[in-house]
């Protein structure tokens, strides 16, 4: 009898989680921004179950659009989205790519210029080796149209009062930015990494 | 001083050009502001209103046993206003000063009686001046009759002398009993010599100059050959002058320096027992603007809202010209629900002659929809004209105000009372030929407002009891009814410019109390915008929808300034301007609509501009450019062709790919590397200048993948719009000129020798970012087939036709069939 009642309420509290996770999910989409944070830091978004809401909750940081907003958005640069089945087997109707599979970094680059300094503060103090790379990559994609720009963004970050560790990471940050310019911008990207 | 902090607005006005601003201010500046997307323009440059306002003037108040005088200020805005209140006696010393405040949206009631108790003045007649420090006060003096059992009120308009108005002014007195008492108050510090030339309906012309001692008041009969200064009102009013009784014309004119003096009359009536004055009521001639004087809402006849009796009306007409002038008396009354139009009189008024026109018989609507119109063929300001109706019950007279056909004025303001079994009636006469529509709106405190749109058919006079709107509970226009406990507050009515004409009419058949306020002011637009795409497509029918600031002026007509903001509508004029009308066609942008609707006619660009005139003021807004965009795709996806120098996204491209450029079919991407279809859509614009954004929008129509022969699932049909970094939705970016992009690498990572299969169609399309599209939807596919073996990943050709992107469509089938 005692394992029964035990059970129900184990069940009830799956329900219960459940419903609210779903609820919260539903409702994300106009959440403000401090439902927002929490939301994301009482989620476990390493869980694929909560993937779509996860993405549904950057996507309303991208539409909150505030500087803090940002800044959030900017710490999930290394969230990865699962791949989907068909993906899984190997059928990709799009190529993999960082800004396909990391839904964060397409959004910073939908935000443009006013993610520049979140992103420069990841570079230079990144949470993960993921998010380092990712918001270096997004960086680049904001200054798509003036890569050059884009290394000249980080080598000045590097020298603006950012301490020893950061002002590192930036350096050497700009130098792989570099290597994502196109050919034709690469010898001055380089030029503007060693600057 | 009381002060009234309320929500509604007491009637007042002005002579000359002063009139009446409505209460209900809304500032909706920031409001609106988010949807002012076009620059507007003002047809008069704000510094045209840095002059202070004109003080106002009442040439006369009394204090006495008999006769009591109120000041009412009224702010009907929502700034708050002062005033400074000036007393003087009869000699031009002042005798008190008192600033007073007037919130925004509320009324101050300044007894005189307190004022001179206050200064320990025993004056009891002088004259008043109102200098306000904006053009948001209006004011009336209210001299109540306390001479018989019940109190008769007139209500004398303050002047507002400006140095614009000549040096003269004309009036009319009725049939009285003795020669009207004229007050004549100098507002400068000049002497003045005023000639008083009185044209006597009975006799010959009575002519006399007097000396106004700088700021002095001169209380006198007028029409008398000669006639000491009164020393107070009791003394002149005490002793008549029975010898110069009738109608008469009264002409006022200084040597003085233009708009000097003010001037007020009141005739004095005697009724058996009875005595009651009417007002004699001056009038610049230079402001007449038209030789039309219209008199709305006279009672004929029997009249519901009055006392009991037959009343006839009466016209005093005075031709103050040097020619004959002839002149047509028309009624227009309401013959069930239709106005009927019949001329009542044709008559020759001599030169410098005064005539009685009696109108006895007449029949007219009970409900005192009835008004007359006095046209007549003398230059503007000549035919000075009065209408009262006189009745054989206890209600003496009725004195109903001439308002000039053209004056410039689009709406009126007055307050109501349905207290103490008072009745208050809104009349509005439409005197123009076309219908009109009237807005109508009564305030009922904390900015709510009953408001209903009334259409009045030429000639139509149109009664309005409010008792019966609250007691009914009649709904306004959104379904708002009165609340039952109102019983008092301000109605407030405008319509087009010179169209129509309206008062309030407070009664009380019991009492025989009958107050008229007859007060305009102006309305007018002071702000336009409109709201409409920027860009559009050649063929797509859109609609430019403009909106519009009202503002309210309690002085003066044609500064159009915007000081004070307001809620209620206007009628306007619309004129749509397109500038380039090859591009951008005009399909319905009709005089009266507030829309314009357009179509993209050809590739181009045009612009669109606005002006909206109210019938004095006119605001305009644009010329706002818009384009007419279309676009052509094309599909690059061949082996020899790589992405394109000026597509954003190359660096994008070359990083999916791992390092090509190169479209078509490769071996490519991250780790691991699979079987890549590079796609690259180019959206050409026409016009190529065109700067907005452009996205390029792909679906996918069908698909079906394969393991061998085996189908597997691989999602569905649908919408598969690139994300951003895959699209370069910005035609100028990189000097391209008038493209945009969208790139795809559709691809295969096969884990073993089965071989994968794609079979997808795609559509893809150009559109601006509000969805519309801009170019005919292309059709493109691609099927790809992809092995692993120890080596890597290899395209497979097992299958004809297999490792293809083309145009139009692709069997679904793993083997193409």
């Amino acid at each position: 009898m005692k394992t029964k009642w035990v059970l129900l309420v184990f069940v009830q509290v799956v329900i219960a989680t459940t419903c609210t996770a779903a609820q919260q999910c539903t409702n994300v989409t106009s959440m403000t921004l401090p439902d927002v944070t929490k939301y994301l830091s009482n989620v476990d978004s390493s869980d694929q179950r909560n993937a779509d809401c996860v993405i549904s909750a950057l996507h309303r940081l991208k539409d909150l659009g505030t500087p803090d907003a940002i800044s959030l958005l900017v710490k999930y640069l290394d969230f990865k989205r699962p791949l989907t089945t068909p993906e899984q087997q190997g059928f990709y109707l799009h190529a993999p790519s960082i800004s396909s599979l990391y839904p964060a970094t397409d959004l910073l680059f939908a935000v443009g210029k006013r993610s520049v300094d979140p992103l420069l503060h990841a570079i230079a103090h990144p949470l993960t080796d993921q998010q380092h790379a990712n918001a270096i990559y997004t960086l680049m994609l904001v200054f798509r149209d003036k890569a050059p720009d884009g290394v000249r963004a980080i080598v000045q970050a590097s020298r603006s009062g950012v301490d020893n560790a950061g002002s590192s990471n930036l350096l050497r940050a700009a130098r792989r930015a570099a290597q994502l310019c196109v050919p034709e911008q690469r010898h001055e990207c380089e030029a503007a990494a060693k600057q | 001083v009381r002060h009234f902090h309320k929500t509604v607005v007491f009637c007042c006005g002005f002579l000359l050009t002063m009139a009446w601003a409505p209460l209900k201010i809304t500032a909706q500046t920031a409001a609106l502001g988010a949807n002012v997307s076009r620059t507007q323009t003002h047809t008069l440059a704000p510094t045209q209103n840095m002059m202070p306002p004109a003080p106002l003037v009442a040439p006369l108040f009394v204090n006495s046993a008999d006769v009591s005088s109120s000041l009412v200020l009224v702010n009907p805005t929502t700034k708050s206003a002062s005033a400074q209140v000036l007393l003087r006696n009869l000699q031009g010393t002042v005798i008190t000063t008192q600033t007073v405040s007037v919130p925004a949206s509320s009324r101050l009631d300044v007894s005189i009686g307190e004022l001179l108790r206050s200064a320990s003045s025993s004056e009891t007649t002088g004259s008043l001046v109102v200098r306000r420090d904006g053009k948001n006060i209006a004011a009336a003096l209210s001299l109540t009759d306390n001479r018989q059992g019940s109190a008769s009120y007139l209500d004398e308009e303050l002047a507002m002398p400006m140095s614009t108005s000549s040096p003269m002014l004309r009036s009319v007195a009725d049939d009285a009993a003795a020669s009207p008492i004229i007050s004549i108050t100098s507002i400068v510090s000049v002497l003045q010599h005023v000639t008083i030339r009185c044209l006597p309906e009975h006799g010959a012309a009575v002519s006399r100059t007097i000396s106004l001692p700088p700021n002095a008041t001169v209380l006198s009969r007028g029409c008398v050959a000669s006639s000491e200064p009164a020393i107070s009102f009791q003394s002149v009013a005490d002793a008549p002058d029975n010898s110069a009784a009738g109608a008469v014309g009264i002409e006022l004119s200084s040597d003085g320096p233009a708009g000097g003096f003010a001037a007020f009359g009141l005739a004095d009536h005697r009724s058996g027992a009875s005595e009651y004055f009417s007002a004699a009521v001056f009038d610049d001639p230079m402001m007449k603007k038209s030789s039309t004087t219209i008199f709305a809402g006279v009672p004929v006849g029997s009249a519901l809202q009055l006392a009991s009796g037959t009343y006839t009306p009466m016209l005093t007409l005075s031709n103050f010209g040097t020619k004959v002038a002839s002149v047509t008396v028309t009624l227009a009354a309401m013959n069930g629900n239709s106005p009927q139009t019949r001329t009542i009189e044709k008559l020759q008024i001599g030169a410098g002659q005064t005539k009685l026109l009696t109108m006895q018989g007449l029949n007219g609507d009970q409900n005192m929809q009835n008004s007359f119109l006095v046209k007549s063929d003398a230059p503007a300001g000549e035919l000075f004209v009065k209408l009262a109706a006189t009745s054989d019950g206890p209600l003496h007279e009725v004195e109903v105000l001439a308002k000039d056909a053209q004056s410039g004025y689009d709406g009126g303001g007055h307050p109501w009372s349905i207290a103490d079994g008072n009745e208050s009636t809104l009349i509005l006469f439409n005197d123009s030929t076309d219908a009109q529509r009237f807005n109508v709106a009564i305030g009922y405190g904390s900015g709510k407002a009953w408001r209903k749109q009334y259409t009045l058919a030429p000639m139509q006079t149109f009664s309005l009891g409010i008792r019966e709107l609250i007691e009914g509970r009649k709904e306004d226009d959104h379904g708002n009814v009165l609340p039952s406990t109102l019983t008092e507050g301000d109605v407030l009515w405008n319509t087009r410019v010179n169209a129509g004409q309206g008062r309030l009419l407070e009664s009380n058949p019991a009492t025989a109390m009958a107050r008229n306020f007859s007060c305009y002011f102006w309305y007018f637009i002071s702000n336009i915008w409109f709201n409409g795409p920027t860009a559009v497509t050649s063929g797509e029918q859109f609609s430019e929808d403009s909106s519009y600031q009202t503002s309210v002026d309690t002085d003066d007509i044609n500064e159009c300034f915007a000081s004070y903001d307001t809620s209620d509508s206007l009628f306007l004029d619309y004129s749509w301007t397109i500038g380039n009308s090859s591009a951008l066609q005009q399909v319905d942008c009709g005089s009266s609509a507030s829309s314009c609707v357009l179509r993209g006619a050809a590739t181009g660009q045009s612009s669109v501009s606005v002006t909206a005139f109210d019938g004095t003021c006119s605001a305009s807004a644009g010329p706002v450019t818009v384009n007419i965009v279309t676009a052509s795709l094309t599909l690059r996806a061949q082996n020899t062709q790589s992405i394109s120098l000026d597509n954003s996204t190359r660096s994008q491209y070359i990083s999916d790919t791992g390092g090509t450029d190169q479209l078509g079919f490769f071996v490519g991407g991250p780790s691991p590397a699979g079987c890549l279809a590079g796609t690259e859509m180019v959206g050409f614009l026409a016009p190529s200048s065109y700067t907005g954004q452009i996205n390029l929008h792909r679906t996918v129509l069908s698909i079906a993948c394969y393991n061998g022969s085996t189908a597997a699932s691989c999602g569905s049909a649908g919408p598969d719009d690139s994300d951003a970094a895959h699209l370069d939705s910005d035609p100028q970016s990189g000097g391209s000129q008038g493209k945009v992009y969208d790139i795809d690498t559709p691809g295969l990572l096969p884990s073993s020798s089965t071989p994968q299969r794609f079979r997808v169609n795609f559509e893809e399309y150009a559109a601006l970012p509000d969805g519309t599209r801009i170019s005919p939807p292309l059709d493109y596919y691609v099927v790809l087939s992809c092995s692993r073996d120890l080596s890597g990943v290899h395209f497979v050709l097992d299958v004809q036709n297999d490792n293809t992107i083309g145009l139009g469509t692709t069997p679904l089938s793993w083997n193409l069939q």
